[in-house]
């Protein structure tokens, strides 16, 4: 296994035995540093990354293309992808620099690693981020951040525990259109806000197994290390290729899938961040048939509408502001609508599809370098996840369910507060 | 209602049955388990003796059952499960973990201490731990003092660290004494975190004394490095403002940990320990080499209380002095933050800061920053000093660049004419008149869009040209703005700039701009762009306008392309707009009659298949009759019954008809396996 030697500890070493505290402060490392763009090699913020296909490799790109970023180690249980992503980062440093690891631990355990980029599937993210944050190191990872309400606290407590930086895949919070919808309804612009709609997808998940196949060698795909935390199941490489996703085990539904960027831009444009909402309702037609929507209500009387459709075909990932004097709505298309010409004064072409990460991730580097909590921190991700854990506990139960946000429970109702978390597989534990 | 619904809703719990399942699994056995309310079905599961693939399959998900709706009795069969096969035990703990009676805790109790079974023995030990039980201490302790494995080491550190009681915490905080440093380094870190679990318990107890005590147990040499910067940057936090004096020791310290560490901290004091905390780091800072100070000024200026943002200004102010890049850098974000305390003031001292020495890198870097932070400034006094610098300024380089970015993102309506006569000078940089424009766009109303737009004539990067025009277009009026596009789109003669404004017309949408979309459709040189347009359409108030229009083309357009474009938008209507159902499939009807194309007219079901209930089923089935799109219909019918939620006796025999007449085994026995739960 080769280490990448970043220049910046052996500058520390010296600088520990050169004296003056103060004097020495100036060498410190560069991720700390160097916020000109003109980026030394010891000025670079050590990345590895973990479980990188699909949405991570659009993120790995972006960071592959910053020059304050040296991509050093690859984390994942498939062999062919710990190549694949070795290959690239050779190639685009022209080295062959990146190691390789099946275990996170062995990656994470390495001093001159700063910050990891996680974008396994959902099973992983808050069990690999809290590894890491336990590792101290700093945390990009992919969305939904967790699977249970449980799970999004215990994420929540272990990065304030070790104070490292943590960014939540929710870009939208970065990208121009979503802001500044989000503005115009904490702006006043509309009224005052009446509700809040998100897009999700159907909200259910599925209880079987794909059918046994021959499980591979454990350096090809490490099988065991893919389940993780979560309960055994027979292999099937299709789950290994994506098809997890759906899976009750593997995956928190489809108010989650896209709850987890659209409700947290409603707590954001609500300026709900701290909190969630305390009734859920799951939708029941008149034929007594479940719809796919969930209402919930905070507090103050806001209304949080979760809904799949009669959006406004301005993209995927829809929000829409409504307030007593009119609404706003945008989606990943860039593009904006309003209820008014009045209104329409106020937009702004951004022309930037809602799905790129590249601000985001732009925020978290800068963060990284000066400690400042980014937009999408632990501690708002986590309120917006335990909304939509919250509603899709109120779908499978198929009633109303009441939630203090605070004590984070459901009160005197043990049965919704009995799908809050769920065990997970011996050894581990948040 | 909800009262009649409710045994049906229950029966949600875990609702979607997928069609993958290993050919050993009873599909109908584990629809039973998945919604019975009936324990004693669940345990009849769970104490089937065997482990094969399919019955740990149907002990698994009786196990997740059980966790909801599982009572004390269940308890001991659970019990038994906690040694059996590894993958039968974490579906036991599974329900145990979650279940609140009193004989939970002592079977995992008694399982953490005599389970032979390694990873068995430890699901118990964690569970104790995320289950709070106290009463499991002792036997954690004694599991620590005299461990089988490591394991079992770590996992008893987890499980007291969780239960975080005084006895749990002095006994974590004795070992962390007695633990060499050269002990294992996972036992280490885990014996770390269950003593910092210990101390946000305190803390969160309302005790941050004795909180911040054992955080500080946690920065000894024993613990791994991030161990310690945790233990120190909470136990300042802990303190507050009796933290300062600890908190310049931080800031002045050559180790990265700590300065990080104190530099996070910074941000997070509460707003009472503010005006202190403040202080410190400003007077702190003239002792800093530059780039710490500059992290510091930036630390400082998001501070959230009134009294540190009043001092964090003023010291800003002083630091904007420098001429060092990063603090100016630093300075020019901080007052991003801070500048709604006095605007014109903060923008003067971005002003009269010193650039002369920085390379070209480094002014555009400042310039940018500059930009963003001025633009942010909340203040219409801010607007008349920038509207007057514009006469003393070259429109050439960075700062006319940036000016210009300030004047569009500002919004400054009274500069209109400044900025189109500047468009106009002769000798202007094309990078700053790129500026103008752009700002122009952000600024123009409806009666100055024809003079952004003759500012445009003769730009040849389209590119450009469409940016600037839909940035004018998107916040005007819609019918006006459109009207405008229109007679735009009248006076061009170059099919490529034509189609070019038929997409801003989309974008801008409303009736005008659909009328002149609609007639281009019919004129032979427009024809090809205008149908794509109408067939992207996407503003739902035009969405019937729309649907007419290619329904009438799609019947009477004499080029057979467009035709069917225009019935393969149509369907997109009712596919994707929010539309009474009933409209829907009235449309789906004339779709499938228009078509003349069978995997045209196949479109219509996936528009059933997006409204579930027994009306879109019926109504797919109206389909069935012609046997060329039979199948078709029935896998509409599948799709929709699958998200169907409720009880319908109507949806029941539309999918027994299905069962009984379909030709493809899978739809059949879907069909059959879904009537079972309807």
């Amino acid at each position: 296994m080769s280490h990448r030697s970043l220049k910046r500890r052996d500058f520390l070493k010296r600088a520990l035995g050169a004296g003056g505290a103060v004097a020495c402060a100036s060498v410190l490392p560069g991720r700390v540093l160097g916020l000109d763009g003109q980026v030394a090699p010891s000025n670079k913020i050590a990345l590895g990354a973990i479980g990188i296909q699909h949405r991570g490799l659009e993120d790995l790109g972006v960071f592959f293309r910053r020059p304050d970023v040296q991509f050093i180690a690859i984390c994942d249980i498939q062999k062919k992808q710990r190549l694949a992503i070795k290959a690239m980062a050779d190639q685009n440093y022209g080295d062959s620099a990146c190691a390789m690891y099946r275990d996170m631990n062995d990656m994470l355990v390495r001093d001159d690693l700063d910050a990891v980029l996680i974008a396994t599937g959902d099973r992983w993210h808050s069990m690999a981020s809290i590894t890491a944050a336990k590792y101290g190191k700093d945390v990009y990872c992919e969305k939904p951040l967790s699977l249970t309400i449980d799970e999004s606290r215990a994420l929540a407590n272990a990065v304030n525990r070790y104070g490292i930086i943590y960014q939540a895949g929710t870009q939208r919070r970065n990208i121009g259109n979503f802001q500044l919808a989000a503005e115009i309804a904490a702006s006043g612009k509309l009224g005052k806000l009446t509700e809040v709609h998100a897009n999700t997808l159907w909200p259910a998940t599925r209880h079987d197994w794909l059918p046994a196949e021959p499980e591979p060698a454990p350096d090809d795909v490490d099988w065991n290390l893919w389940l993780g935390p979560c309960p055994w199941r027979p292999y099937n490489s299709a789950y290994v290729a994506g098809q997890w996703r759906g899976h009750f085990d593997f995956h928190g539904g489809g108010i989650l899938e896209w709850g987890s960027h659209t409700v947290d831009l409603c707590q954001w444009a609500a300026q709900k961040d701290h909190t969630a909402p305390v009734k859920y309702t799951p939708q029941i037609k008149e034929d007594g048939s479940m719809g796919g929507e969930v209402y919930a209500w905070y507090e103050d009387g806001l209304k949080l509408v979760m809904r799949s459709e009669g959006w406004l075909g301005l993209g995927t990932c829809s929000a829409r502001y409504v307030g007593e004097e009119g609404w706003v709505e945008t989606g990943d298309s860039g593009r904006m609508a309003v209820s008014s010409d009045a209104l329409r004064g106020e937009l702004k072409y951004f022309g930037m599809p809602g799905t790129s990460p590249t601000t985001h991730i732009a925020e978290f580097c800068e963060c990284v370098k000066t400690r400042r909590n980014p937009s999408a921190n632990v501690n708002v991700a986590a309120q917006s996840h335990i909304a939509s854990h919250c509603a899709y506990i109120a779908w499978q139960l198929g009633r109303t369910v009441e939630f203090d946000p605070v004590k984070e429970e459901f009160p005197n109702d043990p049965d919704a507060n009995r799908m809050k978390s769920r065990a997970l597989r011996a050894p581990y534990s948040f | 209602m909800k009262k009649i619904l409710f045994p049906l809703l229950t029966l949600l719990l875990f609702a979607v049955f997928g069609t993958f399942v290993s050919a050993e699994i009873d599909e109908a056995k584990k629809n039973e388990i998945l919604s019975t309310t009936d324990q004693a079905v669940l345990l009849e599961v769970i104490q089937t003796p065997g482990a094969t693939e399919d019955q740990i399959f149907m002990k698994g998900i009786a196990c997740r059952r059980l966790a909801v709706i599982g009572n004390a009795q269940a308890v001991p069969a659970l019990a038994k499960m906690l040694g059996d096969d590894i993958r039968l035990s974490l579906f036991a703990r599974y329900a145990l973990e979650m279940m609140p009676y009193e004989n939970v805790n002592p079977v995992l109790i008694d399982g953490a201490k005599t389970i032979e079974p390694k990873d068995q023995r430890l699901g118990c030990i964690l569970s104790l731990g995320v289950r709070k039980c106290e009463a499991a201490v002792p036997v954690l302790k004694e599991i620590a003092l005299n461990p089988k494995t490591t394991c079992d080491l770590k996992a008893a550190y987890a499980a007291l660290g969780m239960i975080a009681t005084d006895d749990a915490a002095a006994f974590l905080l004795a070992q962390a004494k007695t633990t060499p440093t050269d002990a294992d380094f996972l036992v280490r870190k885990r014996l770390a975190d269950a003593i910092l679990d210990c101390a946000e318990a305190f803390e969160k107890a309302g005790d941050p004394e004795k909180a911040a005590g054992v955080y500080e147990a946690v920065v000894v040499p024993v613990f791994p490095t991030f161990a310690q910067k945790a233990g120190a940057y909470h136990a300042l936090l802990c303190r507050q403002a009796a933290s300062a004096a600890v908190l310049v020791t931080k800031l002045e310290s050559p180790k990265e940990c700590c300065f990080t560490g104190g530099l996070k901290t910074i941000r997070e004091f509460s707003a009472e320990a503010g005006e202190t905390i403040t202080k410190t780091c400003i007077a702190e800072l003239p002792k800093l080499p530059v780039d710490p100070r500059a992290l510091v000024i930036r630390a400082i200026a998001d501070r959230k209380d009134d009294a540190s943002r009043k001092l964090a200004f003023e010291a800003l102010k002083e630091q904007g002095k420098s001429t060092e890049f990063a603090i100016q850098l630093a300075v020019i974000q901080g007052m991003k933050r801070l500048g709604t305390l006095d605007p014109v003031g903060a923008r003067e001292i971005l002003s009269s800061m010193p650039t002369s020495q920085f390379n070209e890198e480094q002014l555009a870097a400042l310039y940018a920053a500059k930009v963003n932070t001025i633009s942010a400034l909340k203040s219409p006094a801010l607007d008349a000093v920038i509207s007057a610098t514009l006469p003393t300024l070259e429109l050439k380089g960075l700062r006319a660049c940036a000016y210009f970015e300030i004047v569009g993102n500002r919004r400054i309506v009274s500069m209109g004419p400044a900025l189109v006569k500047a468009a106009r000078t002769e000798g202007i940089e094309p990078a700053v008149r790129d500026r103008v424009l752009e700002a122009l766009s952000e600024i123009v109303t409806l009666e100055s869009l024809n003079l952004l737009v003759e500012a445009l004539n003769g730009e040849t990067d389209d590119a450009k040209v469409e940016w600037i025009l839909r940035s004018a277009c998107t916040r005007l009026p819609r019918e006006d703005c459109a009207a405008a596009v229109v007679k735009m789109f009248e006076a061009e003669s170059d099919p490529a700039e034509k189609a070019k404004l038929l997409t801003l017309l989309k974008q801008i949408g409303g009736k005008t701009a659909l009328a002149c979309v609609v007639k281009a459709c019919w004129n032979g040189e427009t024809a090809d762009a205008a149908t794509q347009t109408l067939g992207t359409w996407n503003t739902p108030d035009d969405a019937l306008e729309v649907a007419d229009a290619c329904l009438k083309l799609a019947k009477e357009c004499p080029t057979e392309k467009f035709q069917i474009r225009a019935i393969r938008s149509f369907i997109r209507i009712p596919r994707q707009f929010d539309l009474p159902k009933e409209k829907k499939f009235e449309m789906c009807r004339q779709a499938f009659e228009t078509a003349k194309r069978a995997e045209d007219k196949m479109l219509v079901f996936e528009v059933f298949t997006r409204v579930i209930d027994v009306a879109s089923a019926r109504a797919a089935m109206t389909y069935a009759d012609d046997p060329a799109f039979r199948e078709a219909a029935y896998s509409a019918v599948i799709a929709i019954a699958k998200k169907f939620e409720g009880k319908s006796e109507e949806f029941k025999a539309i999918l027994k008809k299905v069962a009984e007449t379909t030709q493809n085994a899978e739809t059949k026995a879907q069909a059959q396996a879904i009537s079972e739960r309807l």
